[in-house]
C-alpha cells in the first residue's frame, strides 16, 4: 500500500546515485519529486513548515554523523538497557500526541539518509570494537521502523546486512501493519518485529495515523506464524479513566492471539516527556488530556507520574503478563532500581547487568539464535567512549 | 484659515479649514471613528477650564451637521463646561472613510493603549481595509510588529467579556498576559476578574492561578466554573474576619490541591510527621519533593561539644527513630 500522506519528496542531488535514492525515485510519481540541495532546502523552508506539514515531506540526503548511537539513557539515576539506535530515518509520519520527537528534532521533515553503505561501515566498525557481546539495535526510536516502507524500502537493506550479524538482535518497532514485505522473506533468527501497544481508546485519541490495536495484533500474529520473533512495548503506559480495565483487556486480547514463547521481550515505560513538550502538545493536540495527570519532574528533568502511580501501573501489567507466562522477558524503560525492585521483585545491578540479562534470556529461550553463553564482563564497556575517541 | 492637514506627512494631501463651530452644530452620536479610552477626563477637564481647547477637534460635514473624527472627549468636556463654541479643523467630506480614520489615528500624539489599538484595528476592519494593508501599513502606525499573528491576536481580544476588557484596560496588561483568559467562557472570565480585583492580582500571579485551574479542569473533565464552584470560591471573596492575604493563600492552596491532589497530600503528611521530630540543636530537615530520590537531608548547626552529646542522645531517642522511619517510609 502506497502511503498517500507524503505530498513531496525532495532529493539532494548529491544522493541521486545511491541505490536507495534510485529505488525511491523509481517508485513514486515524478510530480512529487524535486531535486534541491538539502542545505538550501533547510535554510529556506524548514522555518516556515509546521511539524504537521513536515510529516508529509520526505527529504533524501546524505548523513555525515553517527548513524548508530547508544540509546540516550538520560540519567544515571535510572536504569537504561543499553539498546542501540540506528537512524537511517529521522522523523515520523505518524502523529502521536505524546511523541517526544516533537521537541527533539530540529527540523520538521522526514529525513531519509541514503548513504547506507557508510551506515553499514560505521556499524561494522563499531561492533568490531566490542567482541563477545550481543547488541540489540533498532530503527524505531527516531521514526516508526515500517511506516515509510512503501516509499523508502529500507527493510531489505537492513535485513540483508543484519541477518549475517550473529552478535546483533535487530528490531523493527512499529505502530503500523506494513509487514507484507516481511512475509515474503525467510525470517532471519536474529530479527525481531515489535509493536508499541496501547488500548484502542488511546490509539484513537492520541496516536494519529497509526493502525488500530486489532490490526497491530493481527500483524504480530501473521509475522509470528511466519517465524519471526516478536516484541511488545507498553510505552508509554498511560493513566486515564478506566486504564486498569483497558490494559487488562488489551493483554487478554494479545495473549489469546500471540504465543508468549515467541515473544522476545516486553518493555514497560510510563509516560515521560521534557517540560518543553507540554506546550507543544497543548498547541498541537488541544483535546489531549494526558499531560494534565499529576506529574513530577524526575531526576532526568523529564515529567513523569508520581512513583506510587508508576508502581501501580507496572505491577498491574507485570502481574498479568507473569500469570500467563513467567518466562517472558519483561523490563522497565528508564526506571530507578527502587522502582524495579518494588514492581519486578528484583533490580539489575547496573545498566550493563540489565543488558547482560537480555542476552542471558535470549540465549536460554531462543536457541535458534545460537548465542554463546553470555559473559557479564563484556557488557560493561562504556560505549560513549567509542564516539568520543573517534571524534 | 486653511492648510495641509499633516505637512510633515506628505502622503496625506488633504486640506483642512481651521475655524470655530457652535456645539449644537456638532453631532457626537456617530462614534464610527471613536477608539480611545474614556478615562482620565478630570485632568483634561481641568486644563480646558483653565486655558481652553488647545488642539482643535477634527470634524467632517455630515448633512446639516458635523461629525466628530477626533476629539470626542474634548467635545464632552466643552459641553459639560457650557462652552458656546469649540475650535475645529474641518476635513473635506469627499475624502475616503479609511483616509479619514488614518488622519484620526495620526492626530493623537500619545502612545495608544492596548485596547485602543484593538478598537482601531476593528474600525479599519469594518471599513474593509484589505488584510495585507492592515498588516503592512496600519500595524506599524499603531507601534505593532508587522505580522499576521499580531493582527489576529489583537482582533481576538475583543472576544473577551466586558469586565475582562475593563480589567485589561485598567491594569494595562500585555498581549501575552491577556492570553491567560483565552478559551474561558465569559462567565468564567468574569469570575476570575472578580478574584483578581478582590486580591489585587495582576500578571504572573493571576496567570499561575488560571493555569492551575485550567489544568485541573482538563484533568477532572470539568469546566473551570465547575471547579471554582466545587471549591466554594465565594467564601474566599467574602471573608469578613480573615485577612485578604490569608484568604488568598487558602484559595491558592485549594487550587493546588485540586490540581495536584496526591503530591499535596504527601507533602502535608510529611510536614506533620516532621513536626514530631525533636532535635535540640538548630537543624533543618528537608526531602526531595519530587518523590524520586528516597532519602532525607538533615542539616545541623553544631557549635559546642555538648551539642554533639545532645545530638547522639536525640538521634538514639526511640520516638525520633520512629518519626524518621515514618518519614522515610513515606518517601
Amino acid at each position: 500500500m502506497k502511503r498517500k500522506f507524503v505530498k513531496k519528496i525532495y532529493i539532494d542531488p548529491e544522493t541521486v546515485d545511491y541505490p536507495l535514492t534510485q529505488q525511491i525515485i523509481a517508485s513514486v510519481s515524478s510530480d512529487i519529486l524535486e531535486f534541491i540541495p538539502a542545505s538550501k532546502l533547510l535554510l529556506e523552508k524548514s522555518g516556515n513548515i509546521s511539524l504537521g506539514q513536515g510529516k508529509k515531506i520526505i527529504l533524501v540526503s546524505k548523513f555525515e554523523g553517527d548513524f548508530l548511537k547508544p540509546c540516550p539513557g538520560t540519567s544515571r539515576d535510572y536504569l537504561c538497557c543499553q539498546y542501540h539506535i540506528l537512524n537511517p530515518v529521522m522523523g515520523c509520519p505518524l502523529n502521536c500526541s505524546y511523541c517526544i520527537l516533537q521537541a527533539y528534532l530540529n527540523n520538521p521533515f522526514l529525513r531519509v539518509y541514503a548513504n547506507l553503505e557508510d551506515m553499514f561501515n560505521q556499524v561494522s566498525d563499531y561492533l568490531g570494537h566490542f567482541p563477545g557481546r550481543l547488541f540489540r539495535i533498532g530503527t524505531g526510536e527516531l521514526t516508526d521502523s515500517l511506516a515509510l516502507e512503501s516509499l523508502v524500502p529500507l527493510s531489505q537493506w537492513l535485513i540483508e546486512y543484519f541477518a549475517d550479524r550473529k552478535d546483533v538482535i535487530f528490531e523493527f518497532k512499529t505502530k503500523t501493519d506494513d509487514i507484507d514485505h516481511l512475509l515474503d522473506l525467510e525470517p532471519p533468527p536474529n530479527l525481531v518485529v515489535s509493536w508499541s501497544l496501547n488500548p484502542q481508546k488511546i490509539i484513537q485519541k492520541e496516536e494519529g495515523g497509526t493502525v488500530s490495536l486489532e490490526r497491530r495484533i493481527r500483524a504480530a500474529q501473521r509475522v509470528q506464524r511466519k517465524g519471526y520473533k516478536v516484541g511488545f512495548h507498553f510505552d508509554p503506559l498511560l493513566i486515564f479513566p478506566g486504564w486498569e480495565e483497558e490494559y487488562r483487556r488489551l493483554l487478554d486480547m494479545l495473549f489469546s492471539r500471540v504465543s508468549t514463547q515467541g515473544i522476545i521481550w516486553i518493555s514497560l515505560g510510563s509516560l515521560r516527556f521534557p517540560p518543553s513538550l507540554k506546550e507543544i502538545i497543548q498547541k498541537r493536540f488541544p483535546s489531549s488530556r494526558l499531560i494534565y495527570e499529576e506529574m513530577i519532574r524526575g531526576l532526568d528533568g523529564k515529567m513523569r507520574y508520581l512513583r506510587p502511580t508508576r508502581l501501580h501501573l507496572y505491577k498491574k501489567i507485570i502481574n498479568q503478563i507473569k500469570q500467563v507466562d513467567d518466562k517472558v522477558f519483561c523490563y522497565l524503560c528508564m526506571e530507578s532500581a527502587d522502582v524495579w525492585r518494588r514492581s519486578m521483585g528484583f533490580s539489575p545491578q547496573s545498566n550493563a547487568h540489565l543488558d547482560f540479562l537480555f542476552a542471558q534470556s535470549i540465549e536460554k529461550r531462543f536457541q535458534d539464535i545460537q548465542l554463546s553463553l553470555p559473559d557479564l564482563s563484556h557488557y560493561s564497556l562504556i560505549h560513549s567512549s567509542f564516539f568520543l575517541k573517534n571524534k | 484659515m486653511s492648510g495641509d492637514i499633516f505637512p510633515s506627512y506628505p502622503k496625506i494631501k488633504t486640506k483642512y479649514i481651521f475655524t470655530s463651530l457652535k456645539l449644537d452644530q456638532i453631532d457626537n452620536r456617530d462614534e464610527t471613528f471613536r477608539f480611545t479610552d474614556e478615562e482620565n477626563y478630570s485632568r483634561l477637564q481641568k486644563s480646558i477650564s483653565q486655558v481652553g481647547i488647545i488642539y482643535p477637534l477634527m470634524v467632517q460635514k455630515k448633512g446639516d451637521t458635523y461629525g466628530i473624527i477626533s476629539g470626542f472627549k474634548r467635545f464632552q468636556i466643552a459641553k459639560a463646561l457650557n462652552l458656546s463654541q469649540v475650535p475645529v479643523r474641518i476635513l473635506d467630506e469627499k475624502i475616503s472613510p479609511e483616509l479619514t480614520f488614518e488622519i484620526a489615528l495620526l492626530s493623537h500624539s500619545r502612545e495608544y493603549r492596548l485596547l485602543e489599538k484593538v478598537r482601531a484595528l476593528l474600525i479599519l476592519k469594518k471599513l474593509r481595509v484589505p488584510r495585507p494593508r492592515l498588516v503592512q501599513h496600519y500595524l506599524p502606525l499603531l507601534d505593532l510588529p508587522v505580522s499576521e499573528y499580531y493582527l489576529e491576536s489583537y482582533l481576538k481580544i475583543l472576544n473577551f467579556s466586558f469586565s475582562t476588557l475593563n480589567y485589561l484596560s485598567r491594569y494595562q496588561l500585555s498581549l501575552k498576559q491577556i492570553q491567560m483568559f483565552k478559551g474561558l467562557s465569559h462567565h468564567e472570565q468574569n469570575l476570575l476578574v472578580d478574584v483578581a480585583e478582590e486580591f489585587k492580582l495582576r500578571g504572573l500571579e493571576l496567570q499561575n492561578i488560571i493555569a492551575d485551574l485550567r489544568e485541573s479542569s482538563r484533568r477532572n473533565h470539568q469546566s473551570v466554573y465547575q471547579i471554582l464552584k466545587e471549591m466554594n470560591w465565594l467564601q474566599f471573596l467574602q471573608g469578613d474576619t480573615n485577612s485578604r492575604s490569608n484568604r488568598l493563600s487558602q484559595l491558592k492552596k485549594l487550587i493546588k490541591e485540586k490540581r495536584y491532589p496526591e503530591l499535596m497530600k504527601i507533602n502535608q503528611e510529611l510536614k506533620i510527621i516532621k513536626k514530631g521530630l525533636k532535635i535540640s540543636c538548630p537543624h533543618y530537615l528537608s526531602w526531595d519533593g519530587s518523590l524520586e530520590r528516597p532519602g532525607l537531608k538533615l542539616l545541623l548547626n553544631i557549635t559546642t561539644p555538648e551539642e554533639i552529646q545532645g545530638l547522639i542522645k536525640d538521634l538514639s531517642n526511640g520516638r525520633n527513630i520512629l518519626v524518621l522511619t515514618r518519614l522515610l517510609e513515606k518517601l
